[in-house]
């Protein structure tokens, strides 16, 4: 098992002003799978997503990562984790405005010694979401199609096994959203484990016809399995 | 890392710039003090080394034209015991009254400014290797030929013809205006002491020592005497210099050369005053090194500030990514260290530039020694270092200690 989280919470304030916004999570998250994570604001289902990518620490229970409890290694630790383990995608792309495509997709590398075959795995990368010949193209440039494509590119440039996508396809319009969600599947057959925080049950439905496709529902930080997505359709 | 940080401190290129140029005026300030500083050092040395066992003896009380040592004072000296032994060799001078070159003052550079005729003996002057063998042109003035020779200094500034084989009109009584020529015939390599050409000074004119006795005889109808004696001893330090100096000194005040008395200076120690007061200045470069520092490393400080707090989702999307604390905190100083060495390169630019106006002759310094070596350099690039370092610090940890789950969230 990749991903095992036994008895999760997580704990805002302090008595009269505490917030659950995890309580007590067991999820279990194999190889390649695609899983969703859905739920109504404020129900927990970002910061299940922040403490499975280590940026953030549960109040208590453990994350188990490939049978290594990550609940609470020190920063230098979980810096590792996430540049060898962890490809992260955000709504907002966060790109870097003032270096082009290539150099985004580099930049985990920058504080080491980016060789040339890093080069090479950064354009072969780009080529796979549909940006090949846009190496140079400066970012400010690209649609929110193009940008969260070079951002998907830059979580994967480490190989990493578990890509964390938060509301992926939130700034983008509906066949755009498509296709980027088409995209995250596909990795799955490469045996990476994709993990979609999402508020559109559009992206539920399509992932539940997944072949290991799985959702999960999060209210007020427990979670609900299984629930059924099959009434929502793409346009 | 390094190219990545460049690129970042150039990304608000307007602030970047403006803070790179406060670096670049502080440093500028601190290299050009620095260069001064050095040249002046090296003049004043040389000019110890010059001038070292050279005493100087005039009349006491009186100085220049108004000092009149009888010219068998040389032979008392020598007599002297303790003193005659020791001596290498001597020279003599008399100089005319200003009045002769008065027309001239107002064709100088500086109010105050004078050219100043002084006789020499042409043997004499030989064996002590006097301004008549230090010529750069021409040759040396021959006695009884009314010939004087100038020096550089004179050629340089004088806002009338100088060149060799012009006339020097010397005005002996400007009531009945009796007028004499002296051709110039040569110019000798003058001797830049450091003093700022701001200040008023005498720019010397050699003839024979002959035709200024004639002269005077003639205008104020007195004997042959000398302004000025020196002598050149035989010592290893300023500090044996000085013993002779207070030798005749004592000697004179001891009526030893009465009726005269006499007043014996030696060079090397004002020089050696000058150079002690040099240190002052270093002292002062260093505290502006540090001021510069201080301030340059605000500037960075703030710019860092600015450019820190609004990307601040930046390095929570770089941690995110892998990144360490640490390679966040080095991001930051590298960017700091662009800024601060931008400045460095701007400063020494300008730097070079206002050493080149401020050490040239129309400079209000007037060719102010100045030098610019390797270790000055290194000097300014290791305050901008220090700066970019000092500038980057608590921008960097600040940067560094993002917690990109408190960003992020806020986003």
């Amino acid at each position: 098992m990749l991903i095992k989280l036994e008895q999760v919470s997580k704990i805002y304030g302090e008595k009269e002003t505490e917030i659950r916004a995890l309580d007590g999570v067991d999820l279990q998250i194999d190889f390649g799978e695609v899983v969703t994570i859905m739920g109504p604001s404020g129900s927990g289902k970002t910061t299940l997503l922040n403490v499975i990518g280590a940026m953030d620490s549960p109040t208590s229970g453990r994350v188990l990562i490939n049978n290594r409890n990550i609940a609470n290694l020190p920063e230098r630790s979980l810096s590792e984790y996430r540049k060898n383990i962890l490809g992260y995608i955000f709504q907002n792309f966060y790109l870097l405005p003032n270096i082009d495509v290539l150099g985004n997709v580099l930049v985990p590398l920058v504080p080491y010694i980016i060789r040339e075959e890093s080069k090479q795995h950064a354009i072969s990368l780009l080529k796979k979401v549909g940006l090949e010949g846009r190496e140079s193209s400066k970012v400010s440039k690209l649609s929110g199609g193009e940008s969260q494509r070079v951002a998907i590119a830059r979580a994967l440039i480490n190989n990493p096994r578990i890509i964390l996508a938060d509301e992926p396809t939130g700034n983008l319009d509906s066949k755009t959203g498509r296709n980027i969600i088409d995209l995250l599947l596909k990795l799955s057959y490469e045996r990476k484990t994709v993990i979609i925080v999402t508020h559109d049950p559009r992206i539920a439905h399509t992932v539940s016809e997944h072949k290991k496709g799985r959702n999960i529902w999060i209210k007020d930080g427990k979670l609900i399995q299984d629930p059924d997505f099959d009434i929502y359709e793409w346009d | 890392m390094i190219i990545f940080s460049i690129k970042n401190a150039f990304r608000k290129k307007g602030t970047a710039i403006l803070a790179s140029l406060g670096v670049a005026f502080g440093l500028m300030l601190v290299f050009v003090v620095s260069a001064f500083t050095a040249g002046l050092k090296v003049q004043f040395e040389d000019n110890l080394t010059r001038t070292l066992g050279i005493v100087n003896v005039i009349e006491t009380s009186e100085i220049g034209p108004e000092s009149k040592l009888p010219i068998d004072i040389v032979e008392k000296i020598y007599a002297t015991e303790g003193i005659g032994g020791s001596i290498l060799g001597y020279n003599v001078e008399t100089q005319a009254p200003f009045l002769f070159t008065v027309e001239y003052a107002d064709k100088l550079r500086n109010t105050g400014d004078a050219i100043a005729l002084s006789g020499l003996n042409a043997s004499i002057d030989e064996e002590w290797e006097g301004y008549t063998t230090n010529l750069i042109e021409g040759r040396s003035f021959i006695p009884g030929q009314n010939e004087t020779i100038i020096g550089t200094n004179l050629r340089d500034i004088a806002q009338f013809p100088v060149e060799i084989g012009d006339i020097i009109e010397l005005t002996l009584n400007p009531i009945n205006a009796t007028r004499v020529n002296l051709t110039i015939v040569g110019v000798y390599q003058s001797i830049n002491d450091g003093t700022p050409v701001f200040v008023p000074q005498n720019y010397f004119i050699y003839t024979d020592i002959q035709f200024i006795w004639d002269m005077l005889a003639e205008v104020n109808k007195t004997i042959n005497t000398y302004s000025l004696v020196q002598f050149r001893f035989d010592v290893r330090s300023n500090l044996e210099t000085n013993q002779f100096v207070e030798k005749i000194n004592n000697a004179s005040e001891n009526g030893d050369f009465s009726p005269t008395y006499v007043s014996a200076f030696a060079l090397a120690t004002f020089y050696e005053a000058v150079e002690e007061n040099l240190s002052v200045i270093d002292t002062f470069t260093a505290v502006l090194g540090v001021i510069t520092i201080l301030a340059g490393g605000m500037a960075i400080i703030v710019t860092q500030l600015m450019s820190v707090s609004s990307r601040m989702k930046e390095f929570a999307i770089l941690k995110a990514t892998g990144w360490k604390n640490v390679h966040i905190f080095v991001n930051i100083i590298l960017e700091s260290l662009t800024l601060s060495l931008l400045g460095a390169i701007i400063g020494i630019g300008i730097g070079f530039g206002m050493i080149f106006l401020l050490s040239g002759e129309s400079s209000p310094f007037g060719a102010a020694p100045a030098i610019v070596n390797f270790i000055e350099l290194i000097k300014v690039f290791v305050y901008a270092i220090s700066l970019g370092i000092l500038g980057g610090l608590y921008p960097g940890i600040k940067a560094a200690r993002v917690r990109p789950v408190v960003v992020l969230k806020n986003e």
